[in-house]
């Protein structure tokens, strides 16, 4: 009898739970019943508010990769990563409208960054849009942001690697490519909310532009530029893809306000921390018609010093940095103890001068604190009243801001020694 | 009280079970240095357990089985005097119980005990021993079980030829004991003088001898029935290692452990099982190392079965496990004495069942199932390898597929973005959800399995490799599955495999499928509840009185010889949970010849061992 | 009369720090940081040792009753009346907390793991769950808490050691937050989130007498190691501001992780360790409500009351109609008075015990 009951109990249990589950439980799609956007590409609409490009994988051409051959190659077979652009009042809206002609759902977990119009930068419709993209379950604080010189929907178009079978891949890596070329800054969607939240920092973030693809002729009058001194689209290039991602673009109150160039924008991430190394060619400080090629990364972290003073904050910066030298035109052997000595100090000059432009160019030009030693003061003060009672944006305008450089050269490549060449004239 | 009768009658609450009431407890001063010690134990205090309503649920047999089987005897047996009393050696057929005096009367009750004349198998031999006066004898023996040439030599060549050089009166008037004592040269012989042991030691081989004006019979061991000759382990196969299985037979089967541990302490005790069929059922033990009440317990359970008869020791297994709806195994079952006898040496307590070349070894608890003999013969590096693979091929065969499902129907986000595209583009074709999909296949891998096993001989293996590889090639090209499905597949039936123990194996793979169907409801919470759900089972499980994830939880002082194996001369204690009555294995310094002083010998050396 | 069960020490200790520290993969570190701004983790070190302190006073009280279940104390104190109403004092905020928890748990999963499913059936399986847990016992759920802690704490540690590459010592900073008094009043004050320190006192007889002392001490400090280690990874690797804004922090914190291309996306493997701490909590919560009214009705066995109390539970924990109604409005309610019966209860007992002379030496007859 009691058996009975206990059993009955159980079965009856059982029977609810089996047509709850039937009821529904709608959490799960199959995963050939999404669709996955790589990228979003947000620019302001026509007739809408927004008009939102999706780049959407296609599985079948990405997996089928090995006999498909270059999905993107343009020309033949289907391309790997379809764009699709609606106009919509915001974002999520616009993943339903691309559902009325998409089959499957649009998910944006493998979302890998966002990029903006540089018109919703500058208006600073972009600060409104970002904290809803923190705040949907799906978009990722690891996205990476970025603002486009031209329309996002042609950057998205442009997205066709000519190396991966997966776009994904290509962006993931592209975006990784900081750690070793420094001319992007390493600023993800999260940093971007929390410096944008938070008073003692502005944001920045990546700038990407559609490449030109255009060689100018030889008019036999080239001249030394620095290789970080170009903001993305006017690299001299062509082939591969038909995108560059070079400098920043820097925000005050939620507004862009202008762009570094990609050697700035290697400034601040050794400012930031941020750093880790590039490849740096300077004019040989002997001989200053020939070059010294170093790959220069960051020994320490940066020390940041502050003090408040009558006249306003007193900011003593340190980078440390070190180094190896790649080549060097003049065949100077730098790895004699008094010539490295100069080269150290030269490349120290350069860096310092760098720095202080940077700062300047922040402190006057765009008046705003993207190097974060707002972050630095907050040591100052004991709370959080005193915090906003400092006004640090005020503060950092009139900030006397002193640099100072420490470099040393650690190897020297392959070669130990450099002899001079022979030559017969001499 | 009121209550908690309306308590029982909507909730068929019966308080916790029976077998909840038997508890390997340590002793009290035990108890009290480890709660001192910071050990913790789960011993409820000492009060006498009262919490026995289960009683008046029983209505069929429990408290009144006495009446219930004797009256089940008289309808057999018009007979019977009150077999009740003794419920477990009851049984048709024991119509008088003591053997008379007079030889016919004999003859008859053994015709009617074993149904002689139709009954073709019984012999019965009637002779005269040659004494003065001659002595009308008989004996009966079972053809095929006894040894014919044996009974010839040994005993009716004696009897009835070499009686006569008896001197004097004859053998009048102690027959019994007279031939027992100068004319019977068989080494084992028993004086019996009821006719119930008389049939039980019939029916074991013996030849059974009835004297004319005797109250007494005698029994000569003449077993001499065919069995198989001791072969290699067919399931439990290691690389390095003795390669002796267990047979069919009991006698040899409690030789082959005897073999192995020469000790006077090892205990060979019988237990007859089953009211038709009376199975002989053996339990070893160490006297001087196992616990007597883990002893008393198995005896207990043994003795309380009533059954017609047990076929097999996965039979007996059924009637005397603790949990016999848990789809965990908590009775070990081995083929290999080395194993046997390392787990006696353990204190554990083997039982043995005839006509089976499975052994059983109580108590059984999760980690021995993943354990296999082999760990201890290899390097202990390599041991503790095989131990971390097994493991892990414990979670793959749980945890595989339902991961799988989780990930690929609820989670995208987890995977990398390669990964996913690359199996969303596996299924572009494949007309079935994921669940569907990985039902069939992990079904058509259950199938070959089943038949792998069915099917005749040498073609078992050939069919599996086939089966798998040729259904999952054309699954594959035929779209019905993704190709990455067929890798997880593969790799869980591997896994499966990998565990050493048949029957936990078992265990493992069907869970896979409540946790396959688990995610594919819930995802990753699916999973997580029925892991929760099965842990808090796992840990409310005992067995034969130990908790059945013993040395991990409750935490007991460790034996080193669980997941990791320290090196043989680590292993100094015997595994706590054991209660065993002594608790070392060794002493504290057992490579005697490692230390410095042990280089000068003998004074130290005597010094050493008497610790 | 079932056996009294018992468990054992480094179980009881287990088992208060994963009751006690559980709250961290909900609101707890959000509540702590927007109470606390970058100065929260010196509220969770205050807090911890005001427990510390209420622990010792409440120790004072389990000493003068060593073989009394709580009911028994409070109805021989203060008479079978004014004892009933502490019972219930313990126990409706026992009930309201175990209540919001389970919801919180339920929106944890709909927000993590399942978000298109109703809450309804995440409840139910949870349900099950949980009662399961509380039907099989306290030594059940005190072993499954001993498993389970060493990976729960791992996964733990392993969301502190993957965001390393996002910290920011900056965000420390202003040392003092909103102001030290600020803080102190917070510490004191968020020692409710310690209120699971009551199982001890509310079921003393399930731990052996002599060591209920280390439980707690080691109970409390633990906790509060783990508790600080956590909040300020948190504040490390966000911003106060930022900080204060999710409703499932660990959650975020696991999902900015970011390894290279490889190690990334690992939040759902957390999930895993949070629903069985979840399940943990609940069941504990559950059992001890059953418990307590086993012994206050003087019931042979907790078993029979596990269900209508689940149901009792699951009926309640549908009330607060959103979730930031299930966080907020009743977080504002619970954490701010909380600590005041939970402490406040063994200290007024404790007190009419010695006004009364009763219980202690006096006590020796019985």
């Amino acid at each position: 009898m009691q058996k009975n009951s206990r059993l009955r109990l159980t079965a009856a249990l059982l029977t609810l739970l089996v047509l709850l589950f039937a009821a529904g439980c709608g959490s799960n799609f199959e995963p050939d019943a999404l669709s996955y956007v790589l990228l979003i590409g947000i620019d302001n609409g026509a007739q809408n508010l927004l008009r939102v490009s999706y780049l959407i994988a296609v599985p079948k051409v990405i997996a089928g990769g090995g006999q498909g051959g270059g999905g993107g190659g343009g020309g033949e077979g289907q391309r790997s990563a379809e764009v699709i652009t609606v106009e919509a009042p915001s974002i999520y809206a616009s993943m339903n409208m691309v559902n009325s002609f998409v089959g499957r759902k649009i998910s944006l977990m493998h979302a890998k960054g966002i990029i903006f119009s540089e018109a919703m930068a500058k208006d600073g419709s972009m600060s409104v849009i970002v904290p809803g993209l923190t705040q949907f379950r799906e978009t990722r604080g690891t996205a990476f942001i970025a603002v486009a010189r031209q329309k996002p929907e042609e950057i998205l178009t442009k997205m066709t690697p000519f190396l991966e079978s997966n776009p994904a891949k290509y962006i993931e890596l592209l975006a990784g490519n900081q750690s070793f070329t420094g001319y992007i800054p390493g600023e993800k969607l999260q940093d971007f909310y929390n410096d944008l939240k938070i008073g003692g920092i502005n944001p920045v973030s990546l700038l990407f532009a559609v490449s030109d693809e255009n060689l100018p002729p030889h008019n036999g009058q080239s001249s030394y530029r620095s290789e970080g001194d170009y903001i993305a689209g006017e690299m001299v290039k062509k082939g591969g893809v038909f995108l560059e991602a070079m400098g920043a673009a820097v925000f005050r109150e939620g507004k862009m306000v202008g762009t570094l160039n990609g050697d700035e924008t290697s400034i601040y991430s050794m400012f930031r921390g941020q750093y880790d190394r590039r490849i740096y060619t300077i004019k040989d400080p002997l001989k200053p018609g020939n070059l010294v090629i170093m790959d220069v990364s960051q020994a320490d972290k940066p020390r940041i010093k502050i003090k408040l003073t009558g006249e306003g904050p007193i900011i003593e910066a340190r980078l440390s940095l070190e180094g190896n030298v790649l080549g060097v035109n003049s065949l100077i052997d730098y790895s004699l103890p008094r010539y490295r000595s100069l080269l150290e100090q030269a490349f120290e000059e350069l860096i310092e001068q760098q720095a202080r432009d940077l700062v300047e160019k922040t402190q006057q030009e765009y008046r705003s604190d993207i190097i974060g030693f707002g972050n630095k003061a907050r040591r100052l003060v004991l709370t959080q009243k005193d915090w906003e009672q400092l006004n640090w944006p005020a503060l950092f305008e009139e900030a006397q801001v002193s640099v100072d450089v420490e470099y040393k050269i650690r190897r020297t490549g392959t070669l130990l020694r450099l002899m001079p060449v022979a030559r017969s004239s001499d | 009280m009121q209550l908690k009768h309306w308590a029982n009658k909507i909730l068929g609450y019966n308080g916790p079970p029976a077998s909840m009431d038997f508890e390997l407890a340590e002793t009290k001063e035990e108890q009290q240095s480890a709660s001192q010690a910071g050990q913790e134990e789960n011993v409820p205090a000492s009060k006498s357990r009262q919490h026995k309503i289960r009683k008046p649920r029983k209505t069929g047999p429990g408290g009144d089985n006495g009446n219930a089987s004797s009256t089940d005897d008289t309808v057999i047996q018009p007979g019977g005097t009150g077999a009740g009393d003794n419920p477990e050696r009851s049984k048709p057929g024991s119509a008088p119980q003591e053997i008379q005096v007079a030889l016919e009367t004999n003859r008859k009750i053994i015709a009617q005990l074993f149904n002689l004349p139709i009954n073709k198998d019984v012999i019965v031999r009637e002779f005269t021993l040659s004494t003065e006066p001659p002595v009308p004898a008989f004996l009966i023996f079972i053809d095929g079980m006894a040894d014919t040439r044996l009974i010839n030599d040994s005993i009716l060549q004696p009897l009835m030829l070499l009686t006569n050089l008896e001197p004097g009166l004859g053998i009048w008037p102690d027959t019994c004991t007279n031939v027992l004592q100068k004319h019977l040269p068989s080494n084992q012989v028993k004086k019996l003088t009821l006719f119930e042991d008389v049939v039980t030691q019939v029916l074991s081989g013996a030849t059974a001898i009835f004297f004319d004006d005797c109250s007494c019979a005698i029994s000569a061991e003449t077993k001499g029935f065919p069995f198989r000759e001791v072969d290699t382990a067919k399931t439990e196969q290691v690389v390095q290692g003795p390669q002796e299985g267990f047979v069919e037979n009991l006698r040899s089967n409690t030789a082959l452990v005897r073999r192995i541990i020469h000790s006077e302490q090892l205990i060979t005790e019988y237990l007859e099982v089953g009211m038709r069929n009376n199975n002989n059922v053996a339990i070893m033990y160490m006297a001087d190392l196992t616990n007597p009440a883990l002893v008393q317990e198995v005896k207990r359970r043994i003795r309380g079965i009533k059954t017609d008869y047990l076929a097999e020791s996965g039979v007996l297994e059924e009637f005397i496990e603790d949990h016999p709806l848990s789809l965990m195994p908590q009775i070990i079952k081995t083929e290999r004495p080395d194993r046997v006898s390392s787990m006696l040496l353990e204190g554990k307590v083997a039982i043995i069942v005839d006509n089976t070349p499975f052994v059983m070894l109580v108590p059984g608890l999760l980690f021995d199932f993943l354990h296999s003999s082999e760990d201890h013969y290899v390097r202990f590096s390599n041991g503790i390898w095989l131990r971390v693979i097994r493991l892990f091929a414990v979670f793959l065969t749980i945890l595989l597929p339902a991961f799988y499902v989780a990930i690929a129907t609820f989670h995208q986000e987890m995977i990398p973005t390669d990964l996913l595209l690359s199996i969303a583009a596996a299924r572009e074709m494949v007309p079935f959800p994921t669940i569907v999909e990985i039902l069939l296949m992990e079904l058509s891998f259950e199938l070959v399995r089943e038949a792998g096993v069915r099917v005749p001989g040498i073609i078992g293996p050939t069919l599996g490799i086939v089966g798998t590889l040729i259904l999952g090639q054309a699954a594959v090209a035929a779209s019905i599955v993704s190709p990455i499905l067929i890798i997880i597949v593969a790799v869980t039936g591997l896994s499966s495999y990998a565990i050493p123990n048949y029957a936990a194996a078992f265990g493992f793979r069907f869970m896979r499928f409540i946790f396959i169907f688990l995610a594919a409801v819930l995802g990753f919470f699916g999973i997580s509840s029925g892991l929760f759900m099965m842990l808090c089972l796992l840990l409310n499980m005992k067995s034969f009185g130990v908790p059945y994830l013993a040395p991990v939880s409750p935490k007991t002082a460790s034996s080193h010889d669980l997941i990791l194996r320290f090196p043989a001369w680590q292993q100094e204690n015997r595994p706590d949970y054991q209660q065993t009555l002594d608790t070392r294995r060794q002493p504290e310094l057992s490579r005697g010849w490692a230390t410095r002083q042990s280089a000068k010998p003998p004074g130290n050396k005597a010094n050493k061992e008497g610790d | 009369m079932i056996n009294q069960v018992k468990i054992g020490l480094a179980e009881a200790i287990t088992l208060l720090v994963i009751t006690m520290a559980t709250k961290l993969f909900l609101t707890y570190p959000l509540i702590i940081v927007s109470r606390g701004g970058s100065a929260a983790w010196q509220i969770v070190i205050i807090s911890g040792l005001v427990t510390l302190v209420f622990f010792w006073l409440i120790l004072k009280y389990i000493e003068r009753f060593p073989d009394r279940s709580f009911p028994e104390t409070a109805e021989y104190i203060s008479g079978p009346y004014f004892g009933g109403l502490l019972v219930m004092v313990l126990l409706l905020p026992w009930l309201f907390e175990l209540t919001m928890t389970f919801r919180r748990f339920g929106e944890m999963i709909v927000i993590i793991a399942l978000p298109e499913t109703s809450i309804g059936l995440i409840m139910l399986i949870f349900f099950c769950g949980a009662g399961l847990a509380a039907y099989l016992g306290l030594s059940t759920i005190a072993r499954a808490c001993h498993l389970v802690f060493p990976f729960t704490l791992g996964a733990a540690l392993l969301i502190v050691a993957f965001s390393y590459s996002n910290w920011d010592t900056d965000w420390l900073f202003p040392i003092f937050g909103n102001g030290p008094w600020i803080t102190i009043k917070e510490g004191v004050i968020q020692s409710s989130a310690f209120y699971e320190l009551s199982f001890i006192y509310a079921l003393p007889l399930v731990f052996y007498a002599h060591q209920i002392k280390k439980i707690g001490y080691t109970s409390i400090i633990v906790t509060t190691v783990i508790l600080t280690t956590m909040v300020l990874a948190y504040l490390l690797a966000f911003p106060a501001v930022v900080g204060e804004e999710p409703y499932l922090p660990l959650y975020n914190m696991a999902r900015s992780v970011y390894l290279g291309r490889f190690i990334q996306r690992i939040e759902a493997i957390f999930l895993l360790f949070w629903v069985i701490s979840g399940y943990l909590w609940v069941s504990v919560g559950v059992y001890g409500l059953c418990h307590i009214l086993k012994d206050w009705l003087k019931l042979p066995d907790h078993r029979p009351l596990v269900l209508p109390a689940l149901i009792i539970v699951f009926a309640l924990a549908f009330i607060p109609q959103s979730l930031p109604d299930a966080v907020l409005k009743t977080g504002e309610y619970f954490n701010n008075i909380a600590f005041i019966p939970i402490f406040g209860l063994p200290l007024l007992l404790l007190l009419l015990a010695v006004l009364l002379g009763k219980g202690g030496k006096n006590n020796a007859e019985k």
